[in-house]
């Protein structure tokens, strides 16, 4: 019945899981992921769903530690860059963005949010979905191509600290993104 | 209808047999309303052998089309080219063209008419994953289906399905119009029979569509056995179908943000997960049920299980 009625409402963006990663540092750690201090709060195109988007987002940027870019599909980046040591503060940050747009009612613009990592076998990036609460890994082994089988394996070892992904055809990558 | 031999081991599967199957559909209709709108139904016969016919003559160049695959060289792809000549010589042979299909989807098929018009074609997905040994796996696999003419058998087997369909409508049909031809209002109610007809030709069509696929996925195990013999390496293409059926061929390689739009337009990605019709349309067996008869193929051969 709620199928096609456009006022159906929008499951909420949680970001538990996103702010629990801060705790999961160890385990990180553990597994050989270093923090690189990048993180990125990525928003879908502000259309007729989100009229009010652009003029947002723009208060939230113009608080100066992002930096403000918008790629080429549209979507637009809220990127924080800060020192490694400091993950904390920069998952704070992006956690804060999150917040932000929530608060504004356009919790539905938010596409994901990715952490920047480096790792023995190259750069890692984790993106957390709002709107499934759940994080995934992206390891890029060349041009638009995955390394899978580290991918499944930080899923097996991540599993524990943080909550992953369940559903493997979910975790769409975003190439030239950013983040790490 | 079978069209070639395009194995959807993939994400892709729902959707590539929702799509063959409203493609038969289609066939089917397009007969019906033919029949339907008073043309001999010997002329309607012959337009549907005529367009089999052509499916498998071109079987080919239609699935080499579809996949966007593009013949290349032994210079352009060497390692492919040596698989195959090492393959087409040990089972004795003709070597057939070798084609690229530029997909981040993992997927190899083999198409044609005959060994002797046959297409071994690769997506560059399936290649950048596999090793040399799972990929010579894949290739013994598809070759298997070209010496076992499957395109043929498949495209028979397609046949009697789409012609039982038409047989059905035909007598419904010239029932119906010798049956109540003296009723006044017959006229008018031409279009309801057509309904009726097409209604019916369809559950004809659905249930030799899932006949057809169970013959496929018996044919599948039957090319899992005869590659595997031919390689005598059957454990690396059960490495290699873990590869591209298991976990790793789920992870997408879209762009999460093209993604969303995608999503937004197709209903297929919500029927591939969850739902078990697809298991009952699909054209392959289950990943567990191929990779318990390479291990008994292995076990027979006394390879050691340490290769994988």
């Amino acid at each position: 019945m709620g199928l096609l009625t456009r006022r159906r409402p929008p499951t909420l963006p949680d970001l538990s899981a996103l702010n629990a990663i801060c705790a999961a540092k160890p385990v990180l750690a553990a597994v050989g992921l270093t923090p690189t201090g990048a993180g990125a709060v990525c928003l879908k195109p502000a259309d007729r769903r989100f009229p009010d988007l652009t003029a947002h987002v723009d208060v939230i940027a113009a608080a100066g530690r992002y930096d403000d870019t918008t790629d080429d599909f549209g979507h637009r980046w809220l990127t924080r860059r800060g020192d490694p040591e400091a993950f904390d503060d920069v998952v704070a940050d992006l956690v804060a963005a999150n917040q932000r747009v929530i608060d504004a009612g356009l919790g539905g613009a938010l596409l994901c949010t990715l952490l920047g990592f480096t790792a023995a076998g190259g750069p890692t990036v984790l993106v957390y979905r709002a709107r499934r609460g759940t994080w995934y890994p992206v390891v890029p082994a060349g041009a638009q191509i995955r390394d899978n089988e580290r991918e499944l394996s930080l899923r097996d070892q991540l599993g524990d600290a943080l909550a992953i992904e369940p559903d493997l055809s979910k975790w769409s990558p975003l190439w030239d993104a950013p983040v790490p | 209808m079978s069209t070639g031999r395009i194995p959807p081991d993939n994400g892709l599967r729902a959707r590539m047999t929702f799509t063959m199957f409203l493609l038969g559909a289609l066939y089917v209709g397009v007969m019906a309303i033919l029949i339907a709108s008073g043309i001999n139904f010997g002329v309607v016969l012959f337009i549907g052998v005529a367009v089999m016919f052509v499916q498998y003559w071109f079987s080919d160049r239609i699935a080499l089309y579809a996949m966007h695959g593009r013949e290349v060289s032994p210079q352009e792809a060497p390692e492919l080219h040596r698989i195959v000549d090492k393959l087409c010589l040990q089972a004795n042979m003709p070597k057939p063209k070798v084609a690229i299909a530029d997909t981040d989807i993992p997927n190899a098929f083999a198409t044609g008419r005959s060994p002797n018009r046959a297409v071994v074609c690769a997506t560059s997905g399936i290649m950048r994953r596999l090793d040399s040994d799972e990929l010579e796996g894949v290739l013994g696999h598809e070759l298997s289906h070209v010496a076992h003419r499957d395109v043929a058998v498949m495209t028979i087997a397609g046949f009697l399905g789409v012609a039982a369909g038409m047989i059905t409508r035909f007598a419904f049909y010239s029932s119906m119009f010798g049956g109540f031809s003296d009723e006044e209002d017959d006229r008018e109610g031409g279009l309801p029979i057509v309904l009726v007809v097409m209604l019916v030709s369809m559950v004809v069509y659905a249930i030799s569509f899932v006949l057809t696929r169970a013959l496929s996925r018996y044919r599948e195990l039957s090319a899992d056995r005869s590659g595997a013999v031919l390689t005598g390496k059957p454990l690396a293409l059960a490495s290699a179908l873990r590869k591209v059926s298991g976990d790793m061929s789920r992870i997408p390689t879209n762009d999460l943000r093209s993604a969303e739009a995608f999503n937004a337009f197709f209903f297929t990605p919500a029927l591939a997960n969850g739902f078990s019709l697809s298991s009952l349309f699909s054209t392959h067996p289950p990943l567990e049920k191929r990779l318990a008869q390479l291990a008994e193929i292995s076990a027979e051969m006394g390879q050691p299980v340490s290769m994988i």
